[in-house]
């Protein structure tokens, strides 16, 4: 009966569309993954340091108070010390290209510099004396150690990345953050529909305020008609959502391919968060279809 | 006639006039709030950079935190006008327990290793004055421990331009961008002398000039806007995403309409009433309509209250906080589409109600 009401669907399309379109919309901008990332070298290694455990390429590392011993003098520094094979690790970072030793110690420019020539280092670490070969120097305050037979506690994990994929990846955190802010938004939107979503309902009950009357008088019990309204309202709402959700869909893309003739622009991209979305605006719209159906018998 | 009834439908229906504000100003609020950080994403390397007016000259690449303008070229070029301040400025990003961060030289630091670090940033990283931290750089495979020296007054970790040039892995003389000063003339000069056709020339508040080098040729191209000026590599165009955050906005408060509708529909009796005892119908309209006005005046009250104590929306982009910035062109965008569809629903309403 509902769908023959012509002059309704204005109303419920206005109540329903805007969440539902606007969800779509802003839960399809494009993914970080998809944007052309330009920048010289993006295949360079990065040492990443974090008191986070990460998986692939890490290394326990620490930093330590430490001194080297060279002759008869002392220098105090401060150590970066990583359990790792050096030859492998420092050869991975363009540090000492065709390092043979498995471990070794990279001084900052300006020791190494100062100490030109130097072969080996006596390295001094709690109190014991270890010698290591010097590797090279490296851009830093902070020696260098890479042992694999490192003893003791390290706090920390040395990773090493990929300079493009820390670019992609923070696009990709800024993606993350846009589509949390995004969803919190959209939860305040549903609920701020809620009222209008009432509204709306009390409209469609009104407009078949008549025929109720003429089925209670023919005899329907109150009760069933309660459930028909309600079981109508809710059809209709879920149609008019589902329609709402494929409009936003093919606005979404269609814009886009329109955008996309004139400038180059990365492609949207669904996401399955609508599907929630979706969900919780369904379930908001039964679950304010029960006062309003119930209201039907007044 | 009108005042009486529009005074006698806020005192009978109060209510119902204050469940439909709150909505109203509810919707404005998400409105303004969407426009509003989309703004202040727009002027993302604006704020992290603490760029204001004037010429700002970078090179095109990912991100003005990613490439160098060589000094020297630029002096060549702007050598003979009078008038201008130049300043030179180097950022890098580092990563520092993970995350990726922008530091940014800044002169008169003390010490080799100290760095400054936004109170924002110093709460996340759980780190307080005189701790050390380690800073990766991820332009050099270098990690430098930099000792935590004070709250820094920008977006980005300050430290001396030194130690940023070492983990930026520059040589001395090439900056990541460079702001020039000065009166509108002599900007207009500077702009001319980089290379822009004058016809081309916008010179209003801030210019950027982005060079690019294609073999040998250099290549000028000016822009808005600093973070507008990068995104377009990306194919994210400025106005594109403006319209598309201002058609979110407008619909999303396409829904008072309808709560317009309702009002109507709230006020029935009380028209009825009035239409009884022989108020015309336009009376009843234009107080109805009165009664709308105050509504949504009250309704643009509580929404620019929200805007400004609720900041419950904010992005955190490279240790920056971005908030919602307040534009008056969107907030009268937001408020006369508010007027005008609150209005057609609540004007259609009554007008059908009283016939």
């Amino acid at each position: 009966m509902l769908f023959t009401r012509r002059r309704l669907y204005t109303p419920l399309l206005v109540g329903v569309l805007p969440p539902i379109l606007i969800s779509v919309a802003l839960l399809s901008i494009p993914s970080a993954s998809s944007l052309p990332v330009s920048a010289p070298d993006l295949d360079e290694p990065v040492l990443a340091i974090s008191s986070t455990t990460s998986s692939r390429d890490c290394y326990p590392a620490g930093v330590v108070e430490g001194a080297l011993l060279i002759d008869n003098m002392r220098v105090e520094t401060r150590l970066l010390v990583v359990k790792a094979d050096a030859s492998k690790l420092l050869d991975t970072l363009n540090i000492a290209r065709g390092y043979s030793s498995r471990s070794g110690v990279a001084l900052p420019v300006k020791m190494y510099e100062s100490l030109k020539g130097l072969k080996v280092v006596r390295v001094e670490v709690d109190g014991e004396i270890y010698e290591y070969p010097v590797t090279y120097s490296w851009r830093s305050n902070l020696a260098f150690l890479v042992d694999p037979d490192l003893q003791g506690p390290l706090e920390l994990n040395l990773c090493i990345k990929r300079r493009g994929d820390l670019l992609v990846d923070s696009l990709v955190q800024v993606e993350r953050n846009l589509l949390d802010t995004a969803l919190v938004w959209i939860a305040l939107l549903i609920a701020s529909y809620t009222p209008i979503l009432y509204a709306v309902f009390k409209r469609v009950v009104e407009s078949i305020g008549v025929d109720v009357r003429v089925l209670l008088e023919l005899g329907s019990s109150s009760r069933s008609v309660t459930l028909s309204v309600y079981t109508a309202l809710v059809v209709v709402y879920v149609v008019t959502s589902l329609y709402a959700c494929c409009l936003g869909v093919v606005v979404v893309y269609t814009s886009w391919a329109l955008v996309g003739n004139i400038i180059p622009t990365p492609p949207p991209t669904l996401r399955p968060t609508v599907l929630y979305v979706l969900t919780l605006y369904l379930l908001v719209g039964c679950l304010v279809a029960i006062p309003v159906s119930r209201g039907v018998l007044r | 006639m009108s005042l009486v009834v529009a005074i006698a439908i806020l005192k009978t229906r109060a209510n119902a006039l204050v469940l439909s504000a709150l909505t109203l100003a509810i919707l404005a609020w998400l409105a303004l709030v969407a426009l509003g950080l989309v703004s202040s994403m727009l002027r993302l390397y604006e704020g992290i950079l603490g760029v204001g007016d004037g010429l700002v000259i970078a090179s095109k690449g990912f991100s003005p935190l990613t490439s160098l303008v060589y000094r020297g070229d630029v002096e060549q070029k702007l050598s003979g006008i009078a008038g201008l301040t130049v300043e030179y400025h180097l950022v890098s990003l580092v990563l520092v327990e993970g995350r990726l961060l922008v530091v940014r030289g800044v002169e008169g630091l003390e010490g080799g290793d100290c760095v400054l670090i936004p109170r924002e940033v110093m709460r996340e990283l759980n780190v307080s004055v005189g701790d050390k931290l380690l800073v990766s750089s991820i332009f050099t495979k270098s990690v430098y421990e930099l000792r935590v020296c004070g709250y820094a007054s920008s977006g980005a970790l300050e430290t001396s331009i030194e130690l940023v040039s070492e983990i930026r892995g520059v040589a001395p003389g090439y900056y990541s961008f460079i702001v020039v000063k000065g009166p509108q003339e002599a900007i207009r000069e500077a702009v001319k002398a980089l290379g822009v056709e004058p016809s081309r020339q916008r010179i209003l508040g801030l210019v950027v000039a982005l060079i690019s080098r294609v073999g040998n040729e250099t290549k000028i191209s000016l822009h808005e806007a600093l973070t507008e000026a990068y995104i377009s590599d990306l194919g994210l165009q400025r106005d594109h995403v403006l319209y598309f955050a201002m058609a979110v906005s407008l619909a999303s408060i396409a829904g008072s309409a309808m709560i317009g509708l309702d009002t109507s529909r709230r006020l029935r009796d009380v028209l009825r009433f009035y239409r009884l005892l022989g108020v015309s119908k336009r009376s009843l309209v234009l107080s109805s309509a009165l009664v709308g006005l105050l509504t949504l005046i009250w309704a643009s009250l509580v929404s620019i209250t929200l805007y400004n104590y609720v900041n419950l929306f904010s992005l955190n982009l490279l240790g920056y906080t971005l908030r919602p910035s307040f534009e008056l062109d969107h907030a009268l965008t937001v408020y006369v589409a508010l007027l005008v569809m609150y209005s057609a629903g609540l004007i259609g309403g009554v007008v059908s109600e009283v016939e």
